[in-house]
């Protein structure tokens, strides 16, 4: 391969014996002639110090007229020492970056989340950093698979220095309705005020008092042929009860509140952290949330990014209510039990007693409530 | 040895066993071949030298001399 050549113009008495020692010493010159006395030719790079000492041996003048090729052209650059070293950085940079994962990702996942997989993994030791080659894929698949019972299958593959994880979960059975023989019992002493039997035997009337776990829908009937039969009793009964409930607001009490939000941000350089900002002093307590953001090329994730922790203030406050704030805050606390647990109930009556201490208030309430009171109770038979 | 002359319109010659080059510029080529003297004359004449002990003259030719070789 010709890497490059140089064209020369000789001058010198003896231009013929010189002309044939290059022949006889091997040196190829191309474009050779001869003109007023001078000799010009093309010769490769490589034999340039053949040439020189063969034209001081003839006592014959080198004049080097133009350099043509890639070797004279690198060789230009032989003593910057600072292009040689950046080339040098870019090359070591282009192999670390090429066998170092960047990029971790997962897919064919539904119900086990990315965090889930991307723990394990990096436990496993496939994280942003490691060497693609230093990883065990296949073990990091069984360990995977038993770190994760959700997962039926996991391959773990890498493309460069992306590390692509592909998992099949396990398919779940559809759920059966359970239909195993049962009773209906009520869950609170009430009055009975409606019933509607779907399966099952009734024992009890509209207006009949019902004790809390006692039968009103029997799982067990009787035919016309004196055989007992199991069935899954279903069916609604609707009772009265009274439901007796204490709300308290002290006048005087400790709340947790948020603070000040500070930010600190860290640079992620192939999963080393750098910080660049303030480190948090003291003994204070912080609510942290963490935002990862990776840089991009063609919308990938490069290794490196920029990680922000927020660091919110969480505080322990007294608050000092009056009788009217202590007042209003039990109100609300009402109004959220009501919407919360008597949401499907009418409240037929509600009977409210205060009580107010030096330290709290107390709201003393009595609902009489018209609801559903009928739950499956499984029967055990032998 | 046999020498292999290969002429090529009035452009090129090329020669399969030259031993040394007696004279050499734009008009003129002589050169020595294991049984002849060869002299080439042209204008702008040029020298593809060989390693193989080839020798490539082109340019534009305008005759070619051969003599038998002295011993």
């Amino acid at each position: 391969m010709n890497a490059g050549s140089i064209s020369v113009r000789c001058r010198g008495q003896k231009l013929n014996k010189f002309i044939n020692a290059l022949r006889v010493n091997s040196v190829e010159c191309r474009s050779s002639y001869t003109k007023q006395e001078e000799f010009f030719a093309s010769i490769l790079y490589i034999d340039i110090k053949k040439f020189k000492r063969i034209a001081k041996e003839y006592n014959i003048e080198v004049f080097i007229e133009n350099k043509k090729g890639i070797l004279p052209g690198v060789l230009k650059y032989k003593k910057r020492y600072g292009i040689i070293i950046g080339l040098f950085i870019a090359a070591s940079f282009i192999m670390y970056v090429s066998n170092t994962v960047m990029t971790v990702e997962v897919k064919g996942n539904e119900r086990v989340s990315n965090g889930a997989i991307f723990s394990v993994a990096k436990n496993l030791g496939i994280k942003k950093g490691k060497n693609v080659q230093n990883i065990n894929y296949s073990q990091a698949e069984k360990s995977l698979m038993s770190a994760i019972p959700e997962i039926s299958w996991a391959n773990i593959q890498h493309t460069g220095n992306r590390v692509l994880i592909t998992v099949a979960e396990m398919k779940t059975a559809p759920e059966i309705m359970s239909k195993s023989p049962c009773n209906i019992i009520v869950t609170k002493d009430a009055v009975v005020t409606k019933v509607t039997v779907r399966t099952g035997q009734l024992f009890g009337l509209v207006g009949m008092p019902v004790k809390k776990g006692q039968v009103v829908i029997s799982g067990i009937y009787t035919s016309l042929n004196n055989q007992n039969h199991e069935v899954h009793a279903e069916g609604e009964i609707i009772g009265r009860y009274s439901e007796h409930m204490i709300f308290t607001q002290p006048f005087k009490e400790t709340k947790t509140i948020y603070g000040n939000i500070k930010t600190s941000k860290k640079i992620d350089f192939f999963g080393l952290k750098i910080p660049v900002d303030f480190a948090l002093k003291g003994n204070k307590t912080y609510n942290i949330t963490v935002e990862d953001t990776p840089f991009q090329i063609f919308k990938k994730d490069l290794p490196i990014g920029i990680i922000k922790n927020n660091y919110e203030e969480v505080l322990q406050k007294e608050f000092i209510y009056s009788l009217e704030e202590a007042n209003n805050l039990l109100e609300k606390q009402v109004t959220n039990y009501e919407k919360n647990f008597l949401e499907n109930m009418t409240i037929l009556d509600k009977k409210c007693n205060f009580n107010a201490t030096s330290e709290y208030l107390q709201f003393d309430i009595t609902y009489k409530i018209e609801g559903e009171i009928g739950q499956e109770s499984p029967l055990f038979i032998k | 040895m046999n020498t292999n002359i290969q002429i090529q319109n009035n452009t090129s010659v090329i020669i399969t066993d030259c031993r040394r080059i007696i004279e050499c510029d734009e008009v003129m080529v002589r050169f020595e071949t294991s049984k002849l003297l060869i002299t080439i004359f042209g204008k702008n004449l040029r020298i593809n030298d060989f390693l193989s002990g080839g020798l490539e003259v082109y340019g534009e030719i305008e005759s070619i001399e051969m003599r038998g070789h002295k011993k």
